[in-house]
């Protein structure tokens, strides 16, 4: 009897082989070996945005996106993006921005309120916590959520807009509506309708991998960077392959593709 | 708290899970398989849970706002819990309760207010995009110029009369979509699964902290 799933063997190898690199990255941080990553442009951005929205008295906002059920497939991402609102949350409290965060996801609901609390105890300001007033639940369900912003950012005027994670059909909606208000914006996207709109449409755009990076570039762990530094060597292997794949198919020959079928 | 309750035991079940459903992909053996199912069972109950513990936190939060009789955001949050009451009050037509009365003002509820709130709003994207299009098309530097191109190019291209001033337009415009905007696309897409990939691994190994509570 066959332990492994027919087909999938090629699969489970080169998974094995990515997380060993990514393990051996990691391992070489612990031991001092830190790796320098690329500056990223909207890295700055965010300092500067919730600069601006000290300076100029408004509030910034922050979503960790759109999507309805944090036990998909794209909670990875909502995780993500809820690192990033670590950061933004704990900067904005130490420079006294007004920060609000929205959401339509129940559950990150819950967690977005308890890390932006964790915020205000790490800066001595657990007082001036209004979950009330920051943390609005917009709508549990998309169209809603749509309305709700437009209201939302009518209402509170916001100097600045961060938003990372998973979205579907809002970006339009919310990005147009920032911009109504004169807020900078910072926004990311991983495909779809999003990425193209905030490409497009907004000051600073986070496409792809970058939002899952975004959070370990900001914390600065060593050990998160080593972790960015390993997907980069997996991304050579990937390219090797890619070439290799190429030429074969070029010259007529199958062997990747049952390689790839083993 | 204990750092035990508050990241240890999180950090462990979280890699346990992960190892399970990844094995659960990947193999045959059968005492992985229904550990996967159930595991999957387990999120849709705490997710379950989830939802009851957030519309108790929802209802409590704009209770908190109704109770400060602030002028500007008081009358929406007591008409959110307003329809929120009616809308679960009704919802319970569905299992049978309340006759059909109750069960005509769900269906009225939500074919007569809900679905016809969600066209309006569908319809506002048009707008949205009409005006988003006018900020983006402005060639400020070398790529702004090729967004303008590729855009008129698309837009001239998906319209009738696109093809009826000149045929290539169809082909340029199908062009565009499958030849530089699908290889970006699936450049895009694989690094996306790379990064998710590298910050499971992160997730599963304790480096990433910040989803308990925040703390570092």
């Amino acid at each position: 009897m066959e332990i492994l799933e027919s087909g999938r063997n090629f699969d489970f190898v080169l998974l094995i082989a990515i997380l060993v690199i990514m393990y051996i990255a990691i391992f070489r941080a612990s031991k001092g070996k830190v790796p320098t990553l690329r500056k990223l442009p909207f890295v700055d951005a965010i300092d500067n945005i919730i600069g601006r929205c000290v300076e100029m008295g408004r509030p910034l906002t922050f979503s960790a996106g759109e999507i309805r059920d944090i036990q998909s497939s794209s909670s990875t991402l909502i995780t993500a993006a809820l690192s990033v609102f670590g950061y933004v949350a704990r900067e904005s409290v130490k420079r006294g921005a007004i920060l609000y965060v929205y959401t339509d996801v129940p559950g990150v609901y819950l967690l977005e309120q308890e890390i932006l609390r964790q915020a205000y105890v790490a800066e001595g300001k657990p007082e001036e916590y209004r979950s009330e007033r920051v943390v609005p639940f917009l709508a549990g369900q998309g169209k809603s959520m749509k309305l709700g912003i437009m209201g939302f950012a009518a209402r509170i005027k916001p100097a600045g807009s961060i938003i990372t994670g998973v979205w579907l059909s809002s970006p339009p909606y919310i990005v147009e509506c920032m911009a109504e208000q004169g807020a900078m914006q910072i926004c990311g996207g991983t495909g779809g309708v999003g990425m193209s709109v905030f490409a497009a449409l907004s000051d600073f755009a986070i496409i792809g991998e970058e939002n899952y990076a975004l959070g370990a570039y900001l914390s600065r762990d060593p050990l998160q960077l080593a972790n960015i530094a390993g997907k980069d060597y997996v991304k050579l292997v990937l390219l090797a392959i890619l070439v290799i794949g190429f030429v074969l198919a070029s010259i007529g020959s199958s062997a990747l593709f049952d390689l790839l079928s083993w | 708290m204990s750092s035990l309750i508050r990241r240890q035991i999180p950090i462990a079940i979280v890699a346990m899970l992960s190892t399970i459903l990844i094995l659960e992909y990947f193999t045959t053996i059968e005492s992985i398989d229904s550990m996967g199912k159930l595991s999957a069972e387990w999120a849709v109950v705490i997710g379950s849970f989830v939802m009851g513990l957030g519309s108790v936190g929802l209802v409590r939060r704009h209770g908190k706002i109704v109770m400060s009789m602030n002028k500007t955001d008081s009358p929406y949050s007591l008409l959110l819990l307003v329809f929120f009451f009616a809308t679960t009050i009704m919802g319970f037509s569905l299992f049978g309760i309340g006759g059909p009365v109750l069960n005509n003002a769900y269906k009225s509820m939500y074919n007569d207010i809900f679905m016809v709130m969600s066209t309006v709003t569908w319809g506002l994207a048009g707008f949205f995009m009409v005006s988003g299009a006018y900020r983006a098309f402005v060639a400020r530097n070398k790529q702004g110029l090729v967004l303008v191109v590729a855009g008129l190019f698309t837009l001239i291209g998906l319209v009738p009369i696109g093809a009826a001033i000149w045929p290539p337009f169809v082909a340029i415009q199908e062009w565009i979509k499958n030849v530089p905007g699908s290889a970006a696309s699936a450049g895009i897409s694989l690094g996306a699964a790379l990064g998710g990939l590298s910050f499971a691994l992160r997730l599963i190994l304790g480096i990433e902290r910040t989803w308990l509570r925040g703390s570092e």
